[in-house]
């Protein structure tokens, strides 16, 4: 009897398919060397399906060589187990599924139908499983559903999708070469300089990202407040009091301004003209991730990276379809009716179900941009069993956006009244929404301000009641958040749906970036402007855009990966070389900065009470003990001192203490939530609780 | 000569200010300008830079340069 090995990307992707293929007793679950897997009996055939972890493969040096030697040209793809720590397990995974597949005749990889997953896949299949990758077949689906599954077990392609995973070879490759070299650049020069390690890093997608965080900053810390005034005024209508817009929503100088408010004061305005506008407001479109990652952060907060991990915790329970995409498209195939006829068996969602199908065609408002290997995002109709509180908000969110997608276009009225004082003109504005539509489907993530014009005609004579001049300042840019970011990086067309997020991560991880609104660190001033000044091509957008440009050809079977490569190294290779013969330079200016950035880490921006001092966080010599200690111990002999935790990793936050103004401490363990405190009340409250029970042991 | 900027350590670009001071500096010129278009050409330079260092929006490098400039007699 013939017998097939699928291998799966994940644990809960095999039972998924485990399930779809096979009969409740006829599913056998086998654990060997850690590693769950299971055989299916069908009329004709033995299927064992098993999965990987995540990446069992990596890009490595060709040759051992320490973790601090740079430049590095030659590589080769290894077992993550032999590269980085902690990725012992999968030493007897690959193992396992290399002895499984000697018991089989056919393969297929099932993994994710996507770069990464076509990758995973082939890396098994040719690494662990003896090069059977050049017989194995293609599953390719976009749900964890049975239908979806089956389906793509029945119609597998007859061989792998070797574009997208050469095309998977060569951004790892890239990157890799990249990543090592410019990040050992930096780290190695300062260790060299200062004998201290501390781990920097740049790369191909993360030197464009800092960028535009730096450039940013720059805009921010360089501003100049101007002036301008801008009217507020107020009209009396039959006794209701109503706010009015002046023509001019800035004025550029207070001349005017007064000039304004003298001419209007205490007169009466004529309604000159009275408009009506109406807009139609067009449905959502589908969610691709960044669109869901967005709508997610702004609605609950949730960083892109938090958004992705819990789309894909819903995608493995089978609740939605697959959140990699970059499509806005449904395609009817998907059969809408069925999946709101499965929804709509949840109470919260009825109603809206209902009144969808009510109409006579589904077809929803697709947008422009499209994917070749998914749909956009989409509940599946399988019904969610337990949520944990943040999954049930994207899945709530996800069901939503896809009901709104099918709403009616809604359509709002706007009104203005045209109030005149001499040549001066005022607006009186009010905006309603007169055909819900789509809205009704996407309670509550979308709200309009409503609101009505008092009964007025033209003509009619409306008082000034008050008006003045506001002085105001413009502001300077926003800082980006990680959603902002994110939304920027899909704009430039850097990184990928798949790696955006973890750009991100990391730059909190190197001390780049602090604070939700990300604050860009002086380390960060100083990698931007050391590798802008060494190889600026490197921190250049629209190299690492071109580098992408490639990449999608490579995956459209345009272009070859090995040119891609080999044209990414000999640009590379001028630019290490240089770099390394500055080494000196860059570790003096490097360990420079993160020295003070280490110090500033544990320096309170508030004085010591007593003479007047820094205050530090110091740490015993005899005890190891961490406290809050005063930088004039040594000339002005302070012994100012304050307890700290001992436990949990310390952080000064920018905030003050509302009762007493010392500067608040964050410690953070592991598992456990923050804390926040003010040193100097613990220790108050600490004498008020301790003199308590003195009294009350005295007593 | 000192080639670090004279409010940081950073090296100089122009006017003995490295990069970013020196482009606070300019903007604090360009920003002057608009301050006079506003409010008239009775207000002095040392008023300008006093509004804008109490201004919470004011850039952190603006603010230090307007700081140097009010002590050092409007001289950089």
């Amino acid at each position: 009897m013939q017998k097939t090995l699928i291998i799966c990307e994940k644990p809960s992707a095999s039972l998924h398919l485990a399930e779809a293929l096979g009969k409740s007793n006829n599913i056998r679950k086998r654990i060997k060397n850690e590693m769950p897997y299971y055989e299916v009996q069908t009329d004709n055939k033995e299927i064992t399906i098993c999965s990987a972890i995540g990446h069992f493969y990596g890009v490595d040096s060709k040759d051992k060589i320490g973790r601090s030697y740079y430049p590095i040209w030659d590589y080769t793809w290894r077992p993550l187990y032999e590269i980085e720590r902690n990725h012992n397990k999968q030493k007897n995974w690959i193992d396992t599924i290399g002895n499984l597949a000697k018991e089989c005749d056919s393969f297929i990889n099932a993994c994710d139908y996507d770069i990464e997953g076509s990758l995973i896949g082939y890396m098994v299949l040719k690494y662990a499983c003896n090069g059977v990758d050049k017989i194995a077949k293609r599953m390719k689906f976009s749900t964890l559903t049975e239908k979806d599954l089956k389906k793509a077990y029945n119609n597998p392609d007859p061989k792998l999708d070797f574009p997208m995973i050469n095309a998977g070879m060569c951004r790892h490759e890239v990157d890799w070469i990249y990543g090592i070299n410019l990040s050992r650049v930096l780290t190695e020069s300062a260790k060299r300089y200062s004998n201290r390690y501390f781990t920097l890093s740049t790369g191909r997608v993360q030197g464009p990202t800092l960028k535009f965080l730096v450039e940013r900053e720059k805009e921010i810390i360089t501003f100049v407040p101007v002036p301008y005034w801008t009217i507020e005024a107020c009209v009396d209508v039959n006794g209701n009091l109503i706010n009015v817009d002046y023509e001019k929503e800035k004025i550029a100088s207070i001349e005017e301004g007064e000039n304004v408010v003298r001419i209007t004061e205490d007169k009466y305005g004529i309604i000159d003209d009275l408009e009506t506008k109406r807009y139609n407001l067009s449905p959502p479109t589908p969610f691709d991730i960044s669109a869901l990652q967005s709508e997610a952060y702004r609605h609950f907060g949730f960083t892109p990276r938090q958004t992705l991990g819990l789309a894909e915790r819903l995608y493995l329970k089978a609740l939605i379809s697959y959140p990699r995409t970059s499509s806005q498209k449904l395609p009817e195939s998907i059969d809408f009716k069925e999946i709101l006829n499965k929804i709509g068996i949840l109470n919260e969602y009825e109603e809206i179900v209902r009144k969808i199908l009510l109409k006579e065609k589904l077809k929803p408002n697709e947008g422009k941009k499209t994917d070749s290997a998914h749909p956009a995002i989409y509940p599946t109709g399988v019904l969610p069993d337990k949520l944990e509180v943040r999954e049930k908000k994207i899945f709530d969110l996800i069901v939503k956006r896809f009901f709104a997608t099918f709403g009616d276009v809604a359509i709002k009225e706007s009104n203005k009244a045209i109030i005149k004082v001499e040549n001066k003109r005022f607006y009186m504005k009010a905006s309603k929404i007169i055909e819900k539509g789509w809205i009704e489907f996407y309670d509550p993530y979308v709200k309009f301000d409503e609101s009505l014009l008092p009964s007025i005609n033209i003509g009619d004579r409306v008082k000034f009641v008050r008006i003045e001049a506001e002085k105001k300042h413009s502001k300077p840019p926003p800082r980006y958040n990680p959603s902002s970011l994110l939304k920027l990086m899909e704009k430039e067309n850097i990184g990928t749906k798949a790696t955006r997020a973890d750009i991100i991560d990391i730059l909190y991880r190197r001390g780049y970036v602090k604070e939700e609104r990300m604050m860009v660190t002086p380390l960060a001033f100083k990698i931007d402007e050391i590798l802008t000044k060494y190889c600026p091509k490197v921190m250049n957008t629209s190299f690492t855009r071109e580098l992408e440009d490639m990449m999608v050809n490579i995956e459209l079977n345009k272009e070859s990966k090995e040119k891609a490569v080999i044209e990414a190294i000999d640009n590379l290779k001028p630019v290490i070389y240089d770099l390394k013969k500055q080494e000196k330079e860059l570790g003096k200016e490097l360990s420079k900065t993160i020295k003070k950035m280490k110090q500033s880490e544990i320096t309170f921006d508030i004085h010591c009470p007593i003479c007047g001092s820094r205050l530090l966080v110091v740490r015993s010599r005899k005890s190891g003990k961490r406290f809050i200690g005063c930088s004039g111990m040594w000339e002005n002999k302070c012994r100012f001192s304050l307890p700290l935790p001992q436990f949990g990793t310390l952080k000064l936050l920018d905030k003050y203490c509302t009762k007493c103004g010392f500067q608040i401490i964050q410690v953070k363990s592991k598992g456990k939530k923050p804390l926040v405190s003010c040193p100097q009340c613990f220790v108050e409250k600490k004498k008020i609780k301790s003199n308590f029970n003195n009294k009350v042991k005295s007593k | 000569m000192d080639d670090t900027c004279s409010l940081c350590e950073n090296s100089v670009e122009d006017l003995g200010l490295c990069s970013i001071h020196y482009s606070a500096y300019k903007n604090l010129n360009d920003g002057y300008r608009k301050w006079l278009q506003a409010y008239g050409e009775t207000l002095d330079m040392e008023e300008y830079l006093r509004n804008i260092i109490e201004l919470q929006d004011s850039g952190k490098t603006v603010k230090e340069v307007a700081s140097y400039l009010l002590k050092n007699e409007l001289k950089i």
